[in-house]
């Protein structure tokens, strides 16, 4: 059994930023850092851990008792979920719900043939100087959105399921953490869903792809999903989820030091801007779709778990230690804005 | 279509789950082949009795829920009828059959019936590009498979190996267009097609509850004269005795087809809760 080393955050401190131009509305936010862990017991595990072991098979005493087998192993006992952070609620699963159905059900309005006519130079400027040149390009530049995807949604999974539930053994923040992900991802999905049904702007590729022989028969030029273009779902999601990794690292030390948990942040920003920016490579949306939806993405991420979860802890600089020192935050995030946009910036 | 996945402990149970699958991001990963189901022998408690059963698979974005009734252990050795539903954002499919399973061996016969509304059937071709494969020219992509499938697991001094041998009769396609088998990934002229894969997994942790290792498969279609070979690795989790999470990444390395990802499977991670009625320890999640 590993327990995560005591190194103390405020002697690692580092900086670095990671900043975003992101044309949004121009927001000012302080996320606070990771929470010193808090000496309360974990709460009690799901599972059959109450039954008697002798009556549960070989190994069915997997969570309870003094006979327990274990059936995974415990890295650390740092990885908490605090009394003060309220848990998912009851209400919360239906809205989730309703989200997701939100979500399901955009798919059906009807394109209405391109509503909303963005045109602007800035977006042609750029769509000229960032599309593939050709069909190949197209089509990886497109695979590659796609794989930045799933590895963000891999991220999140593993992070509640390998190393939350099975590395460390604590079922029950892993579902907490996993349910404020559905909540968060299906909010974001359900708003992209109307906005982008409703809105019905023509991709940028209907001039392009389009109009080519081999192009114009394609089920992206022929389907309701040519008329989908703002604001962007693949990067709303990947910021989305990247917000979450963010958020969860700053809250919890699943990584066990607050180098390797800062580290996790900034990746899956970056992979989140790896994201947006193939989209627009691959001619799948305009620079707008992309930034108005990375913006909307990364604050739904941060300010959805936070509102809801871990705001209820209290900020990071505010934490103490059961002495009482008053202990600097292990990772802290600022949000400023720029001229280009918005500036995030992070320090562990 | 399913594989099943053997512990290290023991003869366990060859459970089945569907192969299914649909585009990248929008559907569901290809389906592991069972390669990684069944951690413990908690299922193999109790007596055989007549019960219902539920697999429900989930992941980004998909919900393939597996239903089960019939006589013996539920999700370890049985005997009864499967339905599974499948949905995803690029449409959904419906399997219907008859399960065997004992330790060691599964088997399954069956029947599916597809309707994909991102795919339109495809024109011949000796061979297909990305491109060729999402022109929106012939007619909506439905049909109806019928299954045969077994499914062996061998325990090795180290690991375990598990073989799974599948046939499929693809039918609803009307002449002379064939069909990107949303289900294999691999592009079918019917009537036929089959596929076979190998996976070599051990365990890790005292009791195995993680797995990890490589898959092999091959699958064809003969009245197109393609043989694709797929390899990746695969890693799966026992979470609690009715929960797991698996992740299975399988990449063409032989194919006379030009589709890149579209054939492949990178690793979405899923989320499998079992269910079943008679269990004595009940647990959610």
């Amino acid at each position: 059994m590993r327990r995560r080393a005591a190194a103390p955050a405020w002697l690692l401190r580092a900086s670095l930023v990671a900043c975003f131009a992101l044309a949004a509305e121009p927001a000012v936010a302080q996320v606070p850092g990771m929470a010193q862990p808090v000496p309360t017991p974990a709460p009690s595990e799901p599972g059959p851990s109450a039954q008697p072991s002798e009556a549960r098979g070989p190994t069915s005493a997997a969570e309870g008792g003094e006979d327990a087998v274990k059936l995974r192993p415990s890295l650390g006992q740092d990885v908490v979920w605090r009394d003060d952070w309220p848990r998912f609620q009851t209400w919360q699963y239906v809205l989730t719900g309703v989200q997701m159905a939100a979500a399901m059900g955009s798919l059906a309005i009807p394109s209405g043939g391109g509503r909303v006519d963005l045109g602007n130079d800035f977006d042609r400027g750029a769509r000229d100087a960032l599309r593939a040149e050709d069909y190949d390009s197209y089509i990886f530049a497109r695979d590659l959105s796609d794989v930045g995807i799933v590895v963000l949604i891999n991220h999140r999974i593993a992070d509640s399921a390998f190393v939350t539930w099975w590395g460390y053994d604590k079922g029950s923040v892993a579902w907490q953490m996993a349910m404020i992900d559905l909540q968060t991802v299906s909010f974001t999905a359900a708003v992209n869903g109307i906005v982008a049904g409703v809105a019905a702007r023509e991709r940028p590729y209907a001039n392009g792809l389009c109009l080519t022989r081999e192009g114009e028969l394609t089920s992206d030029c022929l389907g309701s999903k040519r008329y989908r273009s703002f604001f962007s779902g693949h990067s709303s999601t990947a910021f989305t989820l990247a917000g979450l990794t963010c958020m969860h690292h700053a809250h919890i030390p699943l990584y066990g030091h607050p180098v390797a948990d800062g580290a996790a942040c900034v990746s899956a920003l970056g992979m989140a801007g790896t994201v947006a920016m193939m989209r627009v490579v691959a001619d799948q949306h305009w620079v707008s779709d992309v930034l108005v939806g990375s913006s909307f993405g990364l604050v739904s991420g941060l300010a959805i778990p936070w509102i809801f979860h871990y705001s209820g802890g209290g900020s990071m600089s505010s934490a103490s230690s059961e002495s009482g020192e008053r202990r600097p935050p292990a990772v802290t995030w600022n949000f400023a804005p720029t001229p280009g946009g918005i500036a995030v910036s992070g320090a562990f | 279509m399913a594989l099943v996945y053997a512990s290290s402990w023991g003869l366990r149970e060859a459970h089945a789950q569907d192969v299914s699958d649909v585009p990248l991001t929008v559907g569901p990963r290809l389906d592991s082949g069972g390669v990684l189901d069944d951690f413990q022998p908690f299922w193999s408690i109790g007596k055989p009795r007549y019960f219902a059963a539920a697999t429900f698979d989930v992941g980004a974005i998909f919900f393939r829920p597996e239903l089960n009734l019939g006589w013996g252990k539920p999700h370890y050795a049985w005997g009864g009828l499967e339905l599974s539903p499948q949905l995803s954002l690029a449409g959904t499919s419906t399997s219907i059959g008859a399960k065997m399973a004992v330790p060691g061996i599964m088997l399954r016969g069956g029947g599916r019936y597809h309707v994909w509304s991102n795919r339109n059937l495809l024109e011949p071709r000796e061979s297909y590009t990305r491109e060729q494969t999402e022109l929106a020219v012939g007619p909506g992509s439905k049909y109806f498979t019928l299954d045969a499938e077994m499914t062996f697991d061998v325990n090795l001094p180290v690991g375990a190996l598990v073989t799974v041998g599948s046939l499929h009769y693809v039918g609803g396609v009307p002449e002379p267009y064939n069909v990107f088998e949303q289900s294999l990934r691999l592009i079918v002229k019917p009537p036929l097609v089959w596929r076979s894969r190998t996976a070599y997994l051990f365990g890790l942790g005292q009791y195995d509850t993680a797995r990890i290792g490589g898959v092999f498969e091959m699958l064809g279609s003969p009245a197109r004269d393609e043989v694709m070979m797929r390899v990746g690795p695969a890693f799966a989790v026992a979470l609690t005795h009715h929960l797991q999470a698996t992740v299975v990444a399988a990449f063409p390395v032989m194919t006379k087809d030009a589709l890149g990802l579209e054939s492949a499977d990178f690793g979405q991670v899923s989320i499998s809760y079992r269910w079943a009625t008679g269990d004595r320890w009940p647990e959610f999640p």
